[in-house]
């Protein structure tokens, strides 16, 4: 048994999938709209859709024909604190930028 | 909540040149990553694609922790993609110090904007790239017929890059 962490991060592990998530990110779309920026066929697609699935990471809607996906952002909260070192991380740096740049432009200008 | 994958944005109030420029530049890039001790931080940076930025900063104790980034895509003043990991002094990549069983590669996405007014949005996107045997053969096994996926192209690369 793959744990759910592990199987989470394969699926992430493929740059079509990840190109669906941000998709999703933006709200629920059905399986050809996910599928029309690649250039691959209708059963790669469903695959891909597939894994992200079975994964946890998005689920199916029943009512309407087309099924739609949407995020499933349960399973995205147990990648958090991994993620979470990266974000406080990437804002420390950024934090750090906005001070050397202002620090530049300041020996820079005649002020 | 953070989600997956990973996105931090901020708008600098400097041009796009600028902003571009200092993080491109290891002698900038040695400025605002240490700005406690610049001239402790060592970079042999390759700015290219396919290229790599093997560095080192100081901890608090002084040693150094080693980072190592593979450059994917590089479009000037817009875009760098690259493969970020934890190092050792030689340059192999390395689990993360504080937590071994994390992804040893992640793969970061920064966008360089121009937002007007002398002002550049920096946006980066944090993915995890992972390798281990255990997510290998997930992938594997939801993708049958394709030869190792994802992480054997990425060997692949690795390959390349090391012959170069």
């Amino acid at each position: 048994m793959t744990d759910p962490l592990s199987q989470s991060l394969g699926a992430l592990a493929d740059p079509t999938r990840r190109a669906m998530l941000l998709r999703l990110a933006e709200g629920e779309a059905t399986v050809g709209e996910l599928g029309a920026p690649f250039a691959l066929s209708q059963p790669a697609i469903s695959k891909h859709v597939k894994v992200l699935e079975r994964a946890g990471l998005i689920s199916r809607g029943r009512s309407a024909q087309t099924r739609p996906c949407r995020l499933e952002t349960i399973r995205l909260c147990e990648l958090d604190d991994f993620m979470a070192h990266f974000r406080a991380a990437t804002e420390r740096q950024m934090d750090q930028l906005a001070a050397y740049l202002a620090e530049l432009q300041s020996k820079g200008s005649p002020q | 909540m953070t989600t997956t994958p990973l996105k931090v944005s901020r708008i600098f109030k400097a041009p796009l040149t600028l902003v571009w420029q200092v993080n491109t530049d290891p002698k900038h890039l040695a400025q605002w990553l240490c700005p406690g001790n610049p001239a402790g931080f060592v970079s042999k940076l390759d700015f290219r694609v396919g290229g790599t930025h093997h560095y080192g900063m100081p901890g608090p104790d002084g040693a150094l922790m080693w980072g190592k980034q593979t450059f994917r895509e590089i479009v000037p003043m817009t875009r760098v993609v690259h493969v970020q990991s934890f190092a050792d002094k030689d340059g192999n990549v390395a689990p993360h110090p504080m937590a071994p069983t994390w992804p040893r590669e992640m793969l970061a996405t920064s966008e360089f904007e121009d937002s007007g007014d002398g002002t550049t949005r920096l946006t980066v996107i944090w993915l995890p790239l992972n390798a281990t045997a255990q997510e290998e053969a997930t992938f594997d096994g939801a993708r049958p017929g394709m030869n190792g996926g994802w992480d054997h192209q990425f060997g692949q690369i690795e390959a390349y890059l090391a012959g170069l």
